[in-house]
């Protein structure tokens, strides 16, 4: 009750802590969706680096340890990848920053599926691989990289110049 | 234009020649019987599947509906199954060999160059005949083409006849190499047909003038306006515009599979060629575009425009 005599103070004080706690949560999750940008590009990068040897593999049929190992690699990452993007952090909100269009966000569980086949199809090339078959390998790599491109296609934007 | 303009009159001639010779089937052709099966490759490798379905929105296959965007006005493909009504289904096979190779509808009427005609020309007989002879075989939709959304002045179809006057050559390849210094092997020349005929490669991937006219000086050297407003990349061999370092098997082995030598995807509608067309032709058809492109004199060309905010 000793507050009553001065509740416009209270009031007052404690908007200003909602103002700046809102402004600091607005920044933060700016930050966080280019960070989240930042760290999916870098992901997609070693994507592609291990997909330069499954593609050599796959060219001359070869099934190797080395081949294996960077199946294994991209199909671990396919699992951490949707979390990467957050809502907000599309080509929309970071122009220039992404290629991730919007559509990720209006169809999240498609987007998923992808990272999904993409796991599974991947874990198919590093099977392959570990069997020594490298027609096999040919054939997993295929199919796999068919779903790069699918999802690619639907739901990466254009270069960045 | 101007290479033209001192003798418009025998240029008009040679064209109206060239139409009567070069298009005409030959009789060998017409002597042999037309394969479905055949047809099926044809249509695979001239990538008709893509344009003429609306897959973005669940079409049905070749009942078109696909928006083409260029910076003339978006066209729309229109439905090319054998229904009867909306579709080709009435055509006999020479209104058909007509349409493909000359841009010709069978009432008489111009298409718009949005439909390749410019590359299907050099189709050989056998190829267009087997190619009729397969889309006949396919599931007839009944569902009606979609009109153009085009501006004046490219909406007048007249002006089309203009165009081909200036922009078009019809008739098959020359039996020699125009394009480079290489011989015209049995490899080369092969690839040079599926590059140049069927996979219409130069449309997208050569840049057009302010008529649409392709600037053949920058042949396959890559253009800001390819398909779905995207910029398409040169694909002469230079090392740093182009893709000269990339190996006949990389080139081979992109168009089969759909990924770069970099392990990146490629890009919008060349995922789709992809998907419909190269990746189901022979390995040894694959190697004849890789070694038609790896022949071309490699141009300095960076395409693409800035990106869109």
């Amino acid at each position: 009750m000793q507050f009553r005599a001065k509740p416009i103070a209270v009031f007052s004080a404690l908007m200003t802590l909602m103002v700046a706690f809102c402004l600091s949560a607005g920044g933060a999750s700016a930050q966080t969706a280019e960070a989240a940008a930042k760290e999916r590009q870098a992901v997609m990068k070693s994507f592609g680096d291990w997909s330069k040897t499954l593609a050599a593999s796959a060219k001359s049929g070869t099934a190797d340890a080395a081949t294996a190992k960077a199946a294994d690699d991209i199909s671990a990452g396919m699992q951490k990848l949707p979390a990467l993007f957050p809502a907000g952090s599309g080509l929309d909100k970071l122009p220039g920053s992404t290629r991730a269009k919007p559509e990720i966000w209006a169809n999240f569980d498609k987007f998923q599926g992808y990272a999904k086949d993409g796991q599974a199809a991947f874990t198919q090339v590093a099977t392959a691989a570990k069997s020594g078959d490298g027609a096999a390998v040919t054939a997993a790599f295929t199919k796999a990289a068919a779903v790069c491109s699918a999802c690619h296609k639907e739901f990466r934007g254009p270069e960045i110049k | 234009m101007t290479r033209y303009s001192a003798a418009p009159i025998h240029f008009g001639a040679a064209f109206l020649f060239s139409l009567g010779m070069g298009i005409a089937l030959s009789a060998a052709a017409q002597a042999q019987e037309a394969s479905a099966e055949r047809g099926a490759y044809v249509f695979h490798a001239s990538g008709c599947e893509t344009c003429h379905t609306d897959s973005a929105h669940k079409g049905e296959m070749l009942a078109g509906g696909r928006a083409l965007k260029t910076p003339f006005g978006t066209f729309y493909t229109p439905n090319i199954t054998p229904d009867p009504t909306y579709g080709i289904g009435k055509w006999s096979e020479q209104d058909f060999i007509r349409a493909v190779r000359e841009g010709v509808a069978p009432d008489g009427s111009q298409y718009f160059p949005a439909f390749p005609y410019t590359s299907y020309t050099k189709m050989s007989d056998g190829d267009v005949r087997d190619l009729y002879a397969y889309v006949k075989t396919l599931p007839p939709v009944a569902k009606p083409s979609k009109p153009h959304d085009v501006g004046f002045p490219f909406n007048v179809r007249l002006g089309v006849v203009v165009w081909k006057w200036l922009n078009f050559t019809p008739g098959p390849l020359p039996p020699v190499n125009t394009r480079s210094a290489a011989a015209a092997d049995e490899t080369w020349m092969r690839g040079r047909y599926l590059v140049e005929a069927l996979g219409h490669c130069a449309e997208c991937h050569t840049p057009r003038d302010r008529l649409g006219g392709l600037k053949t000086s920058l042949w396959m050297a890559g253009s800001d306006d390819g398909a779905e407003g995207e910029s398409a990349p040169n694909i002469t061999p230079d090392p740093q515009t182009g893709i000269g370092e990339w190996s006949d098997d990389d080139i081979a082995f992109a168009l089969k599979i759909g990924m770069t030598p970099d392990g990146d995807s490629l890009g919008s509608l060349m995922a789709e060629v992809v998907e419909h067309g190269t990746s189901k032709l022979t390995d040894e058809d694959l190697a004849a575009m890789a070694a038609y492109l790896k022949a071309l004199p490699p141009i300095v060309n960076k395409p693409g425009k800035p990106a869109a905010k």
